[in-house]
């Protein structure tokens, strides 16, 4: 999976919600912490799901691990859905 | 020269033969009309605006007539026509005054897009500007208008302007209709506010126009730097409070009330980044006008 490198960013310090721009479909996005680190670890690398899930564990500490593994992938299709992600073959 | 400068029957004239260029804010406004008392009625409440050569240059050309239709003759209509077309269904005569207000709202809402347009009341004191921008119903010009009447500077009840890639308010002040119990409420807040006649019965109720202050037309040209962004909430019995709102729920709040956000592309998510960036942002309910005044003042004080 990858993050396309169409997007623009908006954080605050010390907010855990930021916003995006997408500048192929012209919409803007309000994310969560997750969702946002979600993507900025995507925009850096291609990553599959076991690689994605083990950085978001140690930047979120998210336990327990099965229960993260669920989240993300909820949060992949959403992201996916919204064409904010793509999926890369190998 | 101002309004206020010249004769009402030349100003019928100049508007009978299409001469009339109204400045307002950033923009040149050419008005034909062939309507009875109109050049009174801009004279009362546009006093103040300065009346420009007639070159052929104008942001927008408009034209108030009555339609040449039978109705003429029992129920006489005036029609808004922008360069020549009609947007709109004709009002009737009496109502041309509040249909060129909304007109030219429609013109500057459609044609404006040199601007990013927030959907926002924008007032200034001492160098700090607070955009409050808010959905109808909720208050936001009678807010603005108290804040007005008790010495804050209007750049506008309606339009936040910003020119994208900068971060200043350009002012836009134009008379503030109030709707309904505002009328009454206002007229009692600030008796020395110069009000035009009450419009019965318009799509959106009774409706009045405030006069904006002489010295905020005066200082028109005059740039503002945004302090703070304060969403209001008219709330009965809520008293003033102002709660922190987190800045990219404001973002999001701000670039959805805007008019032309979405047509701006890169350029309007920036702009609306960076004034969210300089500004504090809140929620604000309030329901008595002093309070909310007293608290708003505190801010920038």
């Amino acid at each position: 999976m990858a993050a396309p490198d169409a997007l623009c960013w908006q954080h605050w310090v010390e907010e855990e919600e930021s916003v995006l721009f997408d500048r192929r479909s012209g919409q803007t996005h309000l994310l969560t912490a997750m969702a946002t680190g979600c993507l900025l670890l995507l925009q850096d690398a291609e990553l599959d799901l076991d690689q994605l899930a083990e950085k978001l564990n140690v930047q979120f500490q998210t336990v327990p691990e099965q229960a993260a593994r669920e989240q993300i992938e909820q949060l992949l299709l959403a992201l996916n859905e919204l064409g904010l992600i793509t999926a890369v073959s190998v | 020269m101002t309004l206020n400068g010249i004769p009402c029957s030349e100003l019928a004239s100049l508007l009978a033969s299409g001469e009339f260029v109204l400045r307002i804010g950033p923009f040149f406004v050419q008005l034909k009309a062939d309507i009875d008392d109109l050049a009174a009625l801009l004279q009362r409440l546009y006093g103040d605006c300065q009346l420009e050569a007639q070159t052929g240059l104008a942001d927008f050309h408009v034209q108030l007539s009555k339609p040449r239709n039978l109705r003429r003759f029992y129920r006489p209509q005036a029609r808004f026509l922008i360069d020549g077309h009609s947007p709109f269904a004709p009002f009737p005569v009496d109502h041309a005054f509040p249909l060129f207000e909304w007109g030219l709202n429609w013109c500057v809402a459609s044609y404006s897009h040199q601007f990013l347009m927030l959907h926002s009341a924008v007032v200034e004191k001492n160098g700090k500007a607070i955009l409050l921008p808010a959905w109808p119903g909720s208050g936001k010009s009678t807010l603005c208008a108290a804040l007005v009447f008790r010495g804050w500077r209007l750049l506008s009840d309606e339009f936040g302007l910003i020119r994208p890639g900068t971060n200043a308010m350009i002012p836009f002040p134009r008379c503030i209709p109030l709707k309904n119990e505002s009328i009454a409420i206002l007229s009692d807040f600030a008796p020395e506010a110069v009000i035009g006649p009450v419009f019965p019965k318009t799509r959106k109720g009774d409706v009045a126009h405030f006069k904006p202050p002489a010295e905020s037309v005066q200082r028109s040209t005059e740039l503002a730097a945004p302090g703070f962004v304060i969403f209001p909430r008219y709330t009965p019995g809520q008293q003033a409070i102002l709660r922190p709102l987190a800045k990219a729920r404001a973002f999001m709040k701000l670039a959805g009330n805007a008019f032309n956000y979405e047509l701006l592309g890169e350029s309007g998510f920036r702009t609306v980044a960076s004034l969210i960036r300089d500004c504090d942002t809140f929620l604000f309910h309030y329901d008595d006008l002093e309070k909310a005044v007293q608290t708003l003042d505190n801010l920038v004080e």
